[in-house]
């Protein structure tokens, strides 16, 4: 919070004195854009080309988050598939009740006449 | 050779694919003119080569070793925009993976009953506490699940996108080639001082060609934000646009020639039965 400062503007007019605070900003933390994974943001996306492996697929470059869905671009019920396929095995009872219930009612809905 | 100043230094047949740093550092006194002889690569027409001095790191002062020839279809093909702007957004999107998620009505607990009788009571007509309409309801329509921005981008464009970069960098001046990253020095001091002297702008990319760089300049630039030290394989558009200068040695110009061009004149990539990057093959087996 800024402090509120006088105003002396009018230091002949003594009588005029007022103390201001200035108007609200929203509040702005400064980022640094030179960060370590920023400033290497994008490093060996071109290995295929610049490599001396050429068969790497940049499919095979995404190594963040859940496996289902690196480098796989579907819509939901592709996606819950692949999920159903690669993790079912390992989920807990719940999640699998509502992982089912989803899957059928979008299979429903996809096949529904239009 | 010629006697003078500038000695030109016509390399033999040999030689001209490896380009030997030893005959440039061998006499620092006397500036070197080389002429890589570019004939034998593949070129297309209407495309005079364009040239760039040759560098050196090992003193603040800028003083020019010599003078290189760059191939004109990686150094100077059209500075074509939109391909710029498809590669920079290749590389944001495409391991991108967006994890919004809310839970449908079916999703949260509770909701079974009837929460009032269907009529009689005054109130509104509701079968469930977990209706979309409810406060603290479930959410239709809403994120599901983690899903990935993926998207591919096809290998000429990506090829094409680091010659159009090179090019732009070289055009506007925001390309140097260095004969070796070797400074004399660990102090970082000293390449703030000599990218200040030499006006290289606020961020630079020095682009060694293999992982193995001078510990002088990995150590300096570790220190510096906005100095960094990147091999070749690493090299990128999103890279080359976001630093302001890009430094490059000199064997990775004529390994970036040899790369690009041969992404320009190839006929088809890889061979029968193996898994190309440019077929885009999953789950499948490609030779059957």
């Amino acid at each position: 919070m800024p402090e509120p400062r006088l105003l002396d503007e009018y230091e002949h007019h003594d009588f005029r004195k007022v103390w201001v605070r200035p108007p609200p900003m929203p509040h702005k933390t400064p980022k640094d854009h030179w960060t370590k994974e920023k400033a290497m943001f994008g490093c060996y996306d071109y290995q295929d080309i610049l490599g001396d492996h050429p068969y790497i697929h940049p499919r095979h470059l995404c190594l963040e988050g859940p496996k289902y869905v690196r480098g796989f671009r579907g819509n939901e019920l592709q996606r819950l598939i692949r999920k159903k396929c690669m993790a079912g095995k390992h989920m807990g009872e719940e999640d699998w009740k509502n992982l089912q219930k989803r899957i059928n009612l979008l299979y429903r809905r996809m096949n529904r006449r239009k | 050779m010629s006697t003078g100043p500038v000695q030109v230094d016509i390399p033999t047949s040999q030689s001209h694919q490896q380009t030997d740093q030893l005959a440039v550092m061998s006499s620092p006194d006397r500036p070197i003119l080389r002429m890589v002889d570019k004939t034998s690569l593949p070129r297309s027409r209407f495309f005079r080569p364009v040239y760039s001095w040759l560098e050196t790191l090992g003193d603040i002062k800028d003083e020019k070793l010599g003078m290189v020839e760059l191939h004109p279809d990686v150094f100077a093909t059209h500075p074509r925009m939109d391909i710029l702007h498809r590669c920079v957004r290749w590389q944001y999107l495409y391991r991108k993976i967006n994890y919004d998620f809310a839970r449908t009505r079916a999703e949260m607990r509770g909701g079974g009953r009837k929460p009032w009788p269907q009529k009689g009571t005054g109130r509104a007509r509701h079968g469930s506490i977990r209706s979309p309409l409810w406060h603290m309801g479930g959410k239709c329509h809403g994120p599901r699940g983690p899903y990935s921005y993926y998207q591919y981008l096809p290998l000429k464009y990506r090829a094409l996108g680091l010659k159009v970069a090179l090019t732009v960098k070289h055009s506007q001046g925001d390309l140097h080639i260095v004969d070796r990253l070797e400074i004399p020095t660990t102090d970082p001091e000293y390449l703030e001082d000599l990218v200040r002297y030499r006006n290289w702008g606020k961020s630079v990319l020095l682009v060694d060609m293999n992982e193995d760089i001078a510990e002088n300049v990995c150590e300096a630039s570790a220190q510096l934000n906005t100095i960094n030290v990147m091999p070749l394989v690493g090299l990128n558009v999103y890279s080359m646009l976001k630093h302001d200068t890009l430094v490059l040695t000199l064997p990775c110009v004529q390994k970036l020639e040899n790369k690009l061009l041969y992404q320009d004149n190839r006929h088809s990539h890889g061979a029968k039965g193996t898994i190309s990057a440019d077929r885009d093959v999953f789950g499948t087996w490609p030779d059957k």
